[in-house]
């Protein structure tokens, strides 16, 4: 720090702070800096259930929770829960994506398309999905049908909302100047439509990834016959809390898992985008 | 509106390459355009003036077949381009594929080198556009209008939104695209001295109507400060309802 002399060229004037990026001692990487807020977490569990605090019976160590995850690993159970689980969400995602991205194109690239479809879709938007529970069981049985129906419905309307938007909001200069350069309507929507909705198609798909996690819970209540939610309803009956917990944090990890996905999608994806994060 | 693209070679093209006759645009039951003949023969660079909104972009849109609904006959080559005000590059297409896009044939990626090294734009070829400048950005607009090689090149005050020294280099890049490419030009300004210096005809749109139509009879090297210069630009302002008494 550097004091100017009275009467000198910088009286009266602010020194602002430069080259901080340099001067920080300890340059700790981004993802480690991200990781320290769960890690802190976990520590605080550590503490609370270990000083006594909190009585097993209300919330278990970690290191029952742990124990009974490496036993659970080693019997093979967990590993077929979250791949019973895992299946279920991954054909309801691709199916409801899938859907909702072909409705919302056919509504956002046509006229008639937006008159027939948006409207219908105004009102499915309002139908809450987990209440055509009862309805899904009458006609689809107990099985894998309702739940993954279930899945797909909550995938497939961010993903319709988002891309519909994105369509619509394509900045209709960049259509003009495409015609003018002799694109058809297919090349239009190839070059154009469809990377100018991207990004909001990509937002699209972090709701339907929270939503999917969501409905997978809801949906393996419908009859728990295998998966994370059969665990849940053991651990439940058994009152095993280091079960419960144990699938509480698996859910928890397998959110995380699928937010990153996105991100590397939107990091590969939307590199034209000046600034983007990563870039 | 009838509408006849030229599908006829080159050797064997009329004499002209925008030919309009009565056209007309209303908005909202107002005239715009109110009833406007133009032949302009190939190769010619033609300057539209006229004050703001006095339906010159609109005019330009009906030309590059962007506005149907206009009354009247517009005849136009089958190659044209056109570069607006705005750059209007596609962000997600990095500076080589905005060029490129909706060009056909074999050859697409030495056409593309050769018309980025004409800008002075080989060195940005794998920029996102979001990275360029607005003179950058605007000179890969040109290019990808050059590209094409159209008979028309269609300009809506291309310059417009540019500093005043990118102004002065676009100008002068400009005149050596259009000496390599010779297409026919339309190109509309409010700026009467860079359309005396570039064109061979000026016209001025008025009230819906050309007020003013004339070839600009100036000797190269076109000087600002000469008499006639001075005389012409006098007479395209009071066209324009403008008395610069300075
Ligand atoms: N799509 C439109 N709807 C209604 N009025 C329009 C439309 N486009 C242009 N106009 C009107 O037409 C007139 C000419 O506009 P424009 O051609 O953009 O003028 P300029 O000569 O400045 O390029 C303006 O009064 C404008 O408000
Ligand atoms: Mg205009």
């Amino acid at each position: 720090m550097t004091i100017a002399p009275p009467g000198g060229t910088e009286q009266g004037l602010r020194r602002l702070v430069t080259g901080a990026r340099s001067r920080r001692i300890i340059a700790v990487p981004r993802p480690l800096r991200r990781l320290s807020g769960p890690i802190a977490l976990f520590v605080l569990w550590w503490l609370l259930t270990s000083s006594r605090q909190v009585t097993p019976s209300s919330f278990p160590r970690i290191g029952e929770v742990l124990d009974t995850g490496v036993s659970m690993v080693r019997s093979g159970e967990l590993q077929s829960a979250i791949w019973a689980s895992g299946r279920r969400v991954l054909i309801g995602l691709s199916i409801g994506v899938s859907c909702g991205l072909l409705v919302a194109i056919a509504a956002g690239i046509t006229r008639r398309g937006e008159d027939l479809i948006d409207s219908t879709m105004q009102v499915f938007k309002a139908i809450p999905s987990f209440s055509l529970v009862p309805l899904l069981i009458i006609w689809l049985g107990i099985y894998e049908g309702p739940k993954i129906v279930l899945i797909a419905l909550s995938a497939a309307m961010p993903i319709y909302i988002n891309t519909y938007g994105g369509i619509r909001n394509v900045d209709d200069r960049l259509v003009e100047a495409g015609r003018t350069l002799g694109l058809n309507r297919l090349a239009l929507i190839r070059h154009i439509v469809v990377p100018g909705a991207l990004p909001s198609f990509l937002t699209g798909l972090r709701f339907s990834f929270a939503n999917v996690w969501l409905a997978l819970v809801v949906a393996e209540q419908i009859n728990a016959n295998s998966g994370l939610g059969l665990l849940l309803a053991d651990g439940r009956s058994s009152f095993r809390l280091d079960i419960i917990v144990l699938v509480v944090v698996i859910y928890a990890m397998l959110g995380l898992l699928s937010y990153a996905f996105v991100r590397l999608l939107e990091r590969r994806l939307l590199q034209w985008r000046r600034g983007f994060e990563g870039e | 509106m009838t509408r006849d693209s030229d599908p006829r070679p080159a050797d064997e093209r009329g004499p002209n390459a925008l030919v309009l006759a009565d056209v007309r645009r209303r908005f909202d039951g107002r005239a715009v355009l109110d009833g406007l003949d133009l032949v302009v023969p190939h190769g010619q660079l033609v300057a539209l003036l006229g004050q703001s909104g006095c339906g010159k972009s609109t005019l330009l849109r009906i030309i590059a077949d962007l506005d149907r609904e206009a009354e009247g006959d517009v005849f136009v080559p089958e190659r044209r381009a056109v570069v607006f005000q705005d750059p209007r590059l596609m962000p997600w297409k990095r500076v080589s594929d905005n060029v490129s896009l909706g060009v056909r044939g074999d050859d697409v990626g030495a056409r593309v080198r050769e018309v980025l090294a004409d800008v002075q734009m080989t060195a940005h070829a794998r920029a996102w556009p979001a990275t360029l400048s607005g003179g950058e950005a605007q000179r890969v607009s040109l290019a990808r209008a050059l590209i094409r090689r159209p008979d028309l090149l269609l300009l809506d005050e291309p310059f417009g939104a540019l500093d005043a020294l990118t102004r002065i280099k676009m100008r002068a890049l400009l005149a050596v695209m259009c000496a390599k490419y010779r297409p026919t030009v339309l190109f509309v300004t409010h700026d009467v001295e860079e359309a005396l210096i570039f064109a061979d005809r000026v016209i001025v749109l008025d009230a819906g109507r050309f007020t003013f139509d004339e070839p600009v009879a100036l000797d190269a090297p076109r000087r600002r400060a000469s008499a006639e210069f001075q005389t012409m630009s006098e007479r395209v302002l009071a066209a324009l309802g403008v008395v610069d008494s300075s």
